[in-house]
């Protein structure tokens, strides 16, 4: 009967473990019977071979979480440079640079990028919103536009292409690309926005005034 | 026996835990999955309705459809492929030979996915289900196809940084 309870307590306190190490591919079981010696040789390995990407990237966004921005571009520069074709490093990078009122050279990042990746989605929308803040709509449209055909149901490209159509003054094309994906009051309220930072005061208030009849 | 029954639920819970970070990528990824099918459908529900072409779907100064404008008259063409009827493409700013460039381009990719010519009537009209307010209608389906495709400069080129 004693047997049996130890057994029991036994079998509770390793899947009690295993909930927290997790046993999706054995893990659980190599962690229970690794060696001291495995662990060592483990630890030298991982010693003196050079971080991955992935390490990197993380050490970024700490270095970011911490107000270190040097630091971080430093380390983002470095994934780029060691592993090219690790996008995510691309975007943060840029971000970095236009954190510090560096659109240029955070464009020049993204289009790095874009010559490993041409089509990914992502570097297209970020080159795009690097050149809304220079004021570039007719660029800044050739990359969300580009964006959105490698990825047409997505929502946001498109809501950005409505963005640079209408500070281009292209109100009709703005809106139908914003019906599309929002609701029609809201459609007109976001026209209605775009319409006043281009100074269209009149059109402005006209847009609010149609998203307000559409809400009842 | 209530030891037996403990020991199976953690068993159970053990299980489930464990396999939890295997399956969190293919949730993620059938999450997205969803979330892009559900924007489709609605995406392209809003392109039938509106049912009009625009200057953005159509490489800068030229006649042919960017990638975004392709997808999109697929979508339009699978729609008049069933149920034919107007569809309005826009001119926008540009010149009368380039407008009509851009419309005939429509038309044969419309022809090339199985969508029958002589039914669906192309004018260049502000966007709207029933009832669409006509600006100037234009139908020019018929001009198309007197005249020749004319091959304008600039087509296929695209604005890039």
């Amino acid at each position: 009967m004693g047997a049996s309870r130890l057994a029991i307590r036994l079998l509770m306190v390793t899947f009690a473990a295993g909930l927290f190490t997790g046993c999706g591919n054995g893990n659980f079981w190599n962690w229970l019977y690794r060696s001291e010696n495995d662990l060592d040789v483990a630890f030298e390995a991982g010693n003196s071979s050079r971080p991955t990407a992935e390490t990197l990237y993380a050490m970024a966004r700490i270095l970011a979480a911490q107000g270190r921005g040097a630091e971080c571009e430093a380390v983002l520069t470095r994934t780029v440079r060691e592993y090219p074709r690790f996008m995510p490093a691309y975007c943060d990078l840029a971000e970095a640079q236009l954190r510090s009122h560096r659109t240029d050279d955070a464009i020049r990042t993204l289009e790095a990028g874009l010559r490993i990746s041409p089509r990914d989605p992502i570097l297209l929308n970020n080159i795009g919103m690097c050149w809304f803040l220079k004021g570039d709509y007719d660029k800044c449209l050739a990359m969300f536009t580009r964006a959105a055909g490698v990825v047409p149901q997505n929502a946001r490209y498109r809501a950005n292409m409505a963005m640079a159509l209408g500070m281009q003054g292209r109100y009709e094309e703005a809106l139908s690309l914003y019906k599309q994906v929002l609701p029609e009051a809201d459609a007109h309220y976001n026209l209605g926005v775009l319409c006043e930072s281009r100074g269209d005061g009149d059109r402005a208030i006209e847009e609010h005034a149609r998203s307000e009849d559409l809400r009842g | 026996m209530k030891q037996v029954i403990l020991v199976t639920l953690i068993a159970l819970t053990g299980l489930a835990a464990g396999c939890e970070t295997t399956d969190r990528g293919v949730r993620k990824d059938v999450n997205t999955q969803l979330v892009n099918w559900y924007n489709d459908a609605a995406i392209n529900g809003a392109i039938v309705a509106q049912h009009t072409l625009y200057p953005y779907h159509f490489v800068a100064n030229g006649a042919a459809l960017n990638e975004l404008g392709e997808r999109d008259v697929d979508v339009l063409a699978a729609h008049y492929k069933e149920h034919p009827g107007n569809l309005s493409v826009r001119q926008g700013d540009v010149a009368a030979a380039l407008y009509e460039a851009r419309v005939n381009t429509v038309v044969e990719r419309m022809v090339q996915a199985g969508v029958e010519k002589e039914r669906i009537s192309i004018s260049d009209a502000l966007p709207g289900g029933d009832g669409m307010i006509s600006e100037h209608v234009l139908t020019v389906l018929e001009r198309a196809q007197k005249k020749p495709t004319s091959s304008l400069g600039g087509a296929g080129l695209q604005t890039r940084p």
